[in-house]
């Protein structure tokens, strides 16, 4: 933690490492945010609970590791499926029965989900931090006087991969395409014979469950407690608000920007002001440029 | 004119009742009132006007924080504090209304916007030695009037009672006037609303002053009535969340539903807390998210559609 | 003849690279009805829009009373007397038809003495005035759209643009209506009309317009527009929209 009171002076020699820190932490906001790309940026899906799917996917790479002495890097296998497995039925019973009613519905709603989801935690192991311990876990690799986990530059490696991933999904293939169109004009989509439902199942799933990929991905490098996830969800709507909307190269650069913008500033004040910056950067963008950084997209 | 006068009457009653109660019953009903004034003021911009805000305990905070400060800092009486509070309350709506419907962005972005802010609050005040930071501000006790300070609960059962009563007689006023129908309008089209003449913009940030400075109101009594403050109890996502509860459960379109939702549901809270206490303190909060859920499937129109449905069967 | 009461002044609005209204022109003075006629996609409820404050034009000025009022904010032309309805009739669904109205009379914040007497009054005029006290969402089609006439006839409006008010009714439905518009021009409102159902339109209406690919191609007597050849071959050409 940075001393208050030294001159920026003497923070200079520290900025390399922060940057650093801050892209690595930055890969994790992207890869969060890339998943919300897909649930609201295209569907236009609310989903508060966003977040609380990652801790979910935290604690159950905690359970694979403590009760089967999995490493994540394995336990990935089994937690993938069920984060995927728990999206599908929060598509079910929560989000597809309001997919049509006032937008407030769909808050409410799985705002109540988030309260259920972060309480449970809570309750079943208790507000603790844990450590998931991992072969990877406090791996450096080092880059001249800058010191990187191993682990925080492949969920990173990943991150960007995802992205370019989902953006050849969604550009290039027929599904991909069949997504985007029930997302765009419903009505015209049902008329063409599209099963809207079913894409838009597949969109949250893709959406939400890309959250069981990243949980045992940051596990090495993150603590896991039941109130990680709802600071993951607000800074994700951010940073998709930021990135513009549906565009999954916006979050990825507009995560990484958090990520940096958090680090740095952690360095220069100290104490929980990163987090003020990033809410600060919210709102000037909304005052000023609510398009996000690379526009276009319709609000 | 009816309905002021039932207000009024109501107002009596309860006035009425409040010595006759235990001392545990009337810390009830303190909490009551208070909640239930913060929710109702949370339904002006949310239920009435039609803009979800997630982060009300920024008003509320603001409110406590600036009489407390004023208070302890420049001994200035809680009861100009409460003036304060207020005119800051509306001015953080103002402000915050502002900023995002003059761009015409859907309800998501005012609602993150309200938690961002709401959040920036808790970490700055957090920071801010001044204001106690992360450990909070102590009100010493000294019962005077003039302090805000009651010797017996009774005083603050009047006290909550009071600003349960200002709140409602604003909702009972707007109601009444073009200001409801404009709220109305806005609520439930915008298009149609600016085609009969209504600045929808100018609405909104109106709504959204007036429910500030009413939420606000709450927080100098909160904070004279349990002698403390820090950021997680004014400022919390908890508070913001029982704003919206209690509206949905009671009834997001109707005027009062919000306060029927304080009714039913701090009482329970209090009773699983005093049941389930430490280790299991977030199972309440699974209750009320369970909650959530049903009421939006089941009855939109939360328990006073519930009632006013059964009772207008039962004059068929 | 007097000044007009609404001057349309080359208004173009273009979508990129679409030109949706190019350069469309014309009067309309008070007590008139003038009707917009034209094929589907002829640029019809994008010049509504325009006129009406929901869209800015790209170029070209529109003019009420004198004034300006090109970008003008909806609102803001409601307050000066333009009333309008939309052709998907949204009434406030949960409140009764009265509260309906009282919010178009209270809506453009002038003096009122007394909002629910005025109400009820315009509710008489198109006859929905033994609908008083029931809610929006349990009204008929028909009623539902004398109702979205009604709300617009409250905010006291000397020009109504009435986009597609016949859309969906029943041949007896449509009489009633062209009752009340005519009703409501002896009132001394003047009427601008988008219609299909040209039967209706043809007699309502004192002048049409008619525009076809974003261009205005006839203007007159709608005897005259009738027979004129660039009309015919707009609406034959492209498939017509056939008279009710």
């Amino acid at each position: 933690m940075a001393q208050r009171g030294g001159g920026l002076m003497d923070l200079l020699p520290l900025l390399p490492q922060a940057l650093a820190d801050g892209l690595l932490l930055g890969g994790v906001y992207a890869i969060v945010a890339v998943g919300l790309t897909m649930t609201f940026g295209v569907l236009r899906i609310v989903n508060f609970a966003h977040g609380d799917f990652l801790a979910v996917g935290l604690y159950l790479t905690y359970l694979g590791a403590t009760l089967l002495g999995l490493d994540p890097y394995l336990s990935l296998v089994l937690v993938l499926p069920l984060v995927t497995l728990a999206a599908a039925l929060t598509y079910k019973l929560l989000v597809a029965p309001v997919i049509r009613a006032p937008e407030h519905n769909q808050i409410v709603v799985t705002l109540g989900l988030s309260l259920i989801l972060q309480n449970a935690m809570l309750v079943f192991f208790t507000a603790d931090l844990h450590a998931i311990p991992s072969v990877l876990s406090g791996h450096v690799v080092r880059f001249g006087n800058v010191f990187i986990q191993a682990a925080a530059l492949i969920a990173s490696a990943v991150s960007i991969a995802l992205c370019l991933g989902l953006y050849w999904f969604l550009r290039s293939t027929e599904l991909g395409r069949l997504i985007r169109a029930s997302a765009q004009d419903r009505d015209a989509a049902l008329l063409s014979g599209v099963n809207v439902d079913r894409m838009y199942l597949l969109a949250f799933c893709i959406g939400v469950g890309s959250l069981g990929l990243v949980a045992p991905l940051i596990a090495p490098f993150n603590y896991v407690s039941p109130s990680v996830g709802s600071n993951f969800t607000l800074t994700a709507f951010i940073v998709v608000v930021l990135g513009s909307m549906g565009n999954f190269a916006g979050a990825l650069i507009g995560g990484f920007i958090i990520g940096i913008v958090e680090a740095v500033g952690g360095l220069m004040t100290g104490g929980s002001i990163n987090f003020i910056i990033t809410y600060a950067i919210f709102i000037l963008f909304l005052l000023f440029k609510p398009e996000g950084l690379l526009g276009g997209r319709r609000l | 004119m009816r309905p002021m006068l039932l207000l009024g009457l109501a107002t009596a009653l309860l006035a009425g009742i409040a010595p006759l109660l235990s001392i545990y019953a009337q810390h009830i009903f303190v909490l009551v009132a208070l909640y239930g004034a913060v929710a109702l003021a949370w339904n002006i911009l949310g239920g009435m006007a039609g803009q979800m805000s997630l982060g009300h305990a920024l008003f509320v905070g603001a409110g406590a924080y600036v009489s407390t400060a004023l208070y302890l800092k420049f001994a200035v009486s809680p009861w100009i504090g409460l003036v304060v509070a207020a005119m800051l309350g509306g001015l953080l709506g103002a402000l915050m209304g502002y900023t995002v419907f003059r761009r015409k962005l859907s309800g998501v972005y005012f609602a993150l916007v309200t938690l961002a802010v709401a959040e920036m609050a808790l970490h700055i005040v957090s920071n801010v030695s001044f204001l106690g930071a992360a450990n909070g501000l102590a009100i010493p006790s000294k019962p005077d009037f003039a302090n805000f300070q009651f010797s017996s609960k009774l005083g603050f059962c009047y006290a909550a009672l009071g600003v349960l009563a200002v709140v409602s007689v604003t909702i009972l006023a707007i109601d009444r006037s073009r200001l409801g129908y404009v709220f109305l309008a806005i609520r439930e089209n915008e298009r149609s609303a600016a085609a009969l003449g209504i600045d929808v913009v100018q609405g909104k940030v109106i709504a959204a002053a007036i429910s500030g400075a009413l939420a606000a109101l709450v927080g100098p009594v909160y904070a004279n009535y349990v002698l403390f403050i820090d950021p997680e109890s004014v400022l919390g996502v908890p508070l913001s969340i029982d704003a919206l509860l209690f509206s949905f459960v009671g009834g997001l379109g109707s005027l009062f539903g919000p306060l029927i939702g304080a009714v039913v549901l701090v009482p329970l809270t209090e009773l699983l807390r005093s049941l389930l206490g430490g280790r299991l303190a977030g199972v309440h909060l699974i209750v009320y998210g369970v909650i959530l859920i049903l009421v939006m499937r089941l009855a939109p129109q939360g328990l006073w559609g519930l009632l006013s449905a059964s009772m207008s069967r039962r004059r068929k | 003849m007097s000044a007009p009461l609404l001057r349309v002044n080359q208004v173009s609005r273009w979508f990129g690279g679409l030109r949706a209204v190019d350069e469309v022109s014309f009067d309309l003075h008070g007590h008139e009805i003038v009707g917009l006629i034209g094929p589907n996609g002829a640029g019809k409820t994008t010049l509504f829009e325009t006129i009406s404050g929901f869209i800015r034009p790209t170029k070209g000025a529109v003019s009420f009373d004198g004034i300006d009022i090109t970008g003008q904010p909806p609102h803001r032309l409601a307050r000066l007397g333009i009333g309008r309805t939309f052709q998907i009739v949204q009434p406030f669904r949960d409140v009764s038809v009265l509260e309906n109205v009282i919010a178009g009379v209270v809506g453009p914040n002038r003096e009122t003495s007394d909002p629910r007497a005025e109400a009820m009054a315009v509710l008489t005029r198109v006859k929905l005035d033994h609908r008083a006290s029931a809610l929006a969402r349990n009204l008929s089609l028909p009623e539902k759209k004398r109702l979205e006439i009604a709300r617009a006839l409250a905010t006291r409006p000397r020009l109504l643009l009435l986009d597609e008010v016949m859309a969906g009714l029943t041949p007896a439905e449509i009489d009633d209506i062209m009752v009340i518009l005519a009703d409501i021009r002896r009132g001394g409102i003047a009427l601008l009309i988008v219609e299909h159902v040209m039967r209706a339109i043809m007699s309502l209406s004192d002048r049409l317009v008619v525009m076809a690919n974003g261009r205005k191609i006839a203007e007159g007597l709608p005897a005259a527009v009738a027979a004129d050849p660039a009309v015919i071959e707009a609406y034959l050409g492209r498939g017509r929209h056939g008279p009710a």
